[in-house]
């Protein structure tokens, strides 16, 4: 509970002194931030899936970087609103890639540094607000472990465990958030074999009962990058969706379309483009008539 | 037009990654390329201003006569044959060029140095005589030196080379000349020994061929004719004969002078025996007469029946008168025949010749009008040799005036190089290169700027993009970046700017170091 006790002092002693602006928009990697969420238990957990509980506070995650601004925010969430849309239609079974696991989505991307984390959350984030469906992130970068960073996991049950430990099950490490629709599920404690039990046979199983268990369940997985990793690809092919993050402007060509061949083609892959900015008409480019929103529409 | 300032940008974002390298590359040729220019030594040229007067009084007169040298060819061609060879090795000994370069390859160099330095020109839109002079050197002096050495030759050249001209034309007429002559002999000879060959059959001697023939053949008919005559006698006396008998006793038809004679002279012996005895002279005379008659008739008598006559010989006076006359006939046929086969012969050989006649007219002609071409053809070459000689002499006389408007200038301030402008340039093609370096690199590591060009490029769905957060550190470091190389980018131009102020003294410190560099 010590830790618990110098999460809430650090975030009250953050939010006291986030008086100027200038601490608010301070952009710090994603190692520096600590426990900075709140951590606890709640009496009221959904039905029967976990007992366990985390607090998003989403100032904390606005100064890790990993939230827009607010002066952003409609503009960034009606992004997302975009993005998500052909992802969810096709694990409600809409599209030309429907599979059962089209509701196992990772979040992947060809280096690091891409915005693959960012992607994962906000995407969850958003759709956390579906009406129909609600989402699972799955830290499954089990080397660098963001997700379960940012959020004050570090030390808990997670992913690994799960794949070791052949007696627990999907609710055993599952936590539920203060945020309606989202659950998280950690990466877990670190293990040197980490790689293999990705690849591993009870993976695959996993995978398929997380899939299984709710039809409106939507499973997002943060992965290691592409190229630096054996497991990304692994892991990738036993998803239903596949979403590659590319930062504009800087990611090179090469390493996207070498990172794209160590897939199956086919998977429904699709990019989002992070970080883009610019451009005289990119406003009203990106907002209508946005041809590459549909999954089926390769023009 | 908005799709192409749209890829512009995304090219310029893309290319700002390697904004510094680009920075490099730019101060890299900027620097180098500066140095280079501060290395470059000083030339000044030097100028000179000729004018070439043509106009001489004797001009006019020698028009029609000779052949009058085009002066201002010789005046171009003397501008080409200048900056030949020869002359710039001339040019170069005698203003002490030379004394530059030591070795043969160094020798070279400044000959081409020279030949790319030397300008003789017209203003084609000014007088068409007037001629521009210049050399370019880094030694002023040196420089005007060479101009006036070039001034000297073009004046020389233009005198001599017209008269050397002329000599080499002369030179070959005379050669052309007796090659004609010698063959003009040949032929003359040729047309000497033909017409001795044929003699009496040239064409205006043929006429008298053909009177010949024609009276030959005329004559042919009157031996003919006298022949048929003959044969006519011939038979009628045959025809006597042969009534004739061989005794006395038949009526003689036709007698023969001699037995005419040899009876009257016996009736005279007659009449005088009766008056006088055998004694009388005239007795004595008479009957030697009768006896030389008698003799002359059995002469003829045995001459018939020598020459053939049906071998008849008879004491029948009037037979061997006939006998007589008919062996006469048979002479005078023999006679006829051998003078017919002589004029067939003439004819045949007089037909012979003629025939060949048009030959040898033919020939004739030929022979003679080859030798007359050759004759009007030396004669016309003879004519040149003298116009040329004429004209030769002609300009001797006739003065290609020259007169220097402009003498050479020895010039006080560089002509070249003009530092700032190759500073500017440098600076220029610093900055573009750089730009040039960065936009290359960009398009050799590409990456991903907006949504269209990602679907292009991957040919998957772009779900869509995600905006840049702008928040107050990333608008800061953005900032920083931009200033930074703004600021090293006019570095740059103010390092141009103290170069151009202080471009004496970089000149200086430079090629101080150049030749210090080169000492070593």
């Amino acid at each position: 509970m010590s830790k618990i006790q110098d999460a809430l002092k650090k975030l009250q002693s953050a939010k006291s002194g986030a008086g100027g602006r200038g601490e608010e928009d301070r952009i710090r990697t994603v190692e520096q931030v600590g426990a900075i969420v709140e951590i606890g238990t709640d009496p009221n957990s959904f039905a029967g899936m976990s007992d366990r509980f985390v607090a998003v506070d989403r100032d904390s995650l606005r100064m890790a970087g990993l939230l827009a601004p607010e002066a952003q925010q409609t503009e960034i969430g009606n992004q997302y609103r975009l993005i998500k849309r052909p992802l969810l239609n096709l694990a409600r079974g809409k599209g030309a890639h429907v599979s059962a696991d089209s509701n196992l989505i990772v979040v992947a991307s060809a280096l690091s540094g891409d915005g693959k984390t960012f992607t994962a959350i906000n995407l969850a984030l958003s759709i956390a607000l579906e009406k129909d469906n609600n989402v699972l992130l799955v830290d499954a970068d089990v080397p660098k472990r963001h997700i379960s960073s940012v959020f004050g996991l570090k030390g808990e049950r997670g992913l690994i465990d799960l794949l070791k430990n052949k007696s627990l099950g999907p609710q055993d490490v599952i936590m539920e958030t203060d945020v309606p629709g989202l659950r998280i599920l950690p990466a877990g404690e670190p293990d040197e074999f980490a790689t293999e039990l990705l690849a591993s046979q009870r993976m695959r199983t996993v995978a398929r009962k997380l899939s299984d268990d709710d039809p409106n369940r939507i499973i997002i997985f943060d992965s290691p990058p592409l190229l630096a990793t054996s497991e990304a690809p692994v892991l990738a092919s036993l998803m239903g969706q596949i979403v590659i993050v590319i930062k504009a402007n800087h990611t090179p060509q090469r390493a996207v379309i070498e990172a794209y061949e160590k897939l199956e083609r086919e998977k429904a892959i699709n990019i989002v483009l992070n970080q883009a900015g610019g451009g005289l008409t990119y406003g009203y480019y990106g907002y209508y008539g946005n041809p590459g929103t549909y999954p089926n529409d390769n023009s | 037009m908005n799709q192409v300032i749209e890829e512009f940008v995304t090219v310029l974002h893309g290319a700002w990654r390697f904004r510094w390298m680009a920075f490099l590359v730019s101060v890299l040729i900027c620097v180098v390329g500066w140095v280079v220019v501060f290395g470059l030594v000083d030339r000044y040229r030097s100028n000179a201003t000729v004018f070439v007067d043509t106009n001489s009084s004797l001009r006019p007169l020698l028009d029609d006569l000779t052949v009058a040298p085009d002066v201002m060819r010789q005046v171009d061609l003397v501008r080409q044959a200048l900056g030949g060879r020869p002359q710039l090795e001339r040019v170069a000994r005698e203003t002490g060029l030379y004394l530059r370069a030591g070795t043969t390859i160094e020798t070279e160099r400044l000959l081409a140095r020279m030949n790319n330095d030397v300008s003789i020109t017209t203003n084609p839109r000014r007088e068409r005589n007037l001629f521009e002079i210049s050399f370019i050197d880094q030694d002023p002096k040196m420089a005007q030196t060479v101009v006036q050495t070039l001034l000297n030759l073009f004046v020389e050249d233009s005198l001599g080379a017209n008269k050397q001209g002329t000599q080499q034309a002369q030179k070959f007429l005379r050669d052309q000349l007796a090659l004609l002559e010698s063959e003009l002999i040949k032929s003359e000879q040729e047309l000497a020994n033909f017409k001795k060959a044929n003699v009496g059959r040239m064409p205006g001697e043929t006429g008298s061929y053909f009177d010949r023939l024609q009276s030959e053949m005329t004559a042919l008919e009157n031996i003919e004719g006298d022949m048929r005559l003959a044969e006519k006698r011939k038979a009628a006396l045959q025809d006597q004969l042969a009534g004739e008998n061989t005794s006395l006793d038949g009526n003689a038809a036709l007698q023969t002078e001699v037995d005419v004679q040899i009876a009257e002279n016996r009736r005279r012996l007659a009449d005088l025996q009766l008056r006088f005895t055998d004694m009388h002279p005239d007795v004595i005379a008479l009957k030697s007469t009768i006896e030389q008659l008698e003799e002359q008739k059995k002469n003829e008598l045995t001459q018939l029946s020598q020459s053939g006559v049906a071998g008849m010989v008879s004491d029948n006076p009037v037979f061997q008168s006939i006998q007589i006359e008919l062996s006469k006939v048979n002479v005078e046929i023999a006679t006829l025949s051998e003078k017919r086969s002589t004029s067939i012969r003439k004819i045949g050989e007089l037909r012979g010749l003629i025939d060949i006649l048009p030959e040898i007219e033919a020939e004739l002609t030929r022979l003679t009008r080859d030798y007359d071409v050759k004759h009007s053809q030396y004669q016309a070459l003879l004519q040149r040799l003298e116009v040329a000689e004429l004209s030769e002499s002609a300009e001797e006389n006739e003065n290609i005036r020259f007169k220097i408007i402009d003498p050479p200038s020895l010039p006080d301030k560089p002509s070249e190089p003009n530092r700032r402008l190759l500073l500017a340039i440098i600076l220029l093609v610093g900055l573009g290169g750089g730009g040039a370096f960065s936009i290359l690199a960009n398009q050799l590591k590409p990456v991903f700027s907006d949504i269209r060009q990602t679907r292009r490029v991957l040919g998957l769905p772009v779900l869509g993009s995600v905006s840049v957060m702008e928040t107050r550190e990333r608008k800061i470091r953005r900032a920083g970046q931009i200033s930074s190389f703004v600021f090293g980018i006019s570095t740059l131009f103010v390092l141009f700017v103290v170069l151009v102020l202080f471009e004496d003294a970089g000149t200086e410190f430079i090629q101080r170091i150049f030749s210090g560099i080169r000492g070593i």
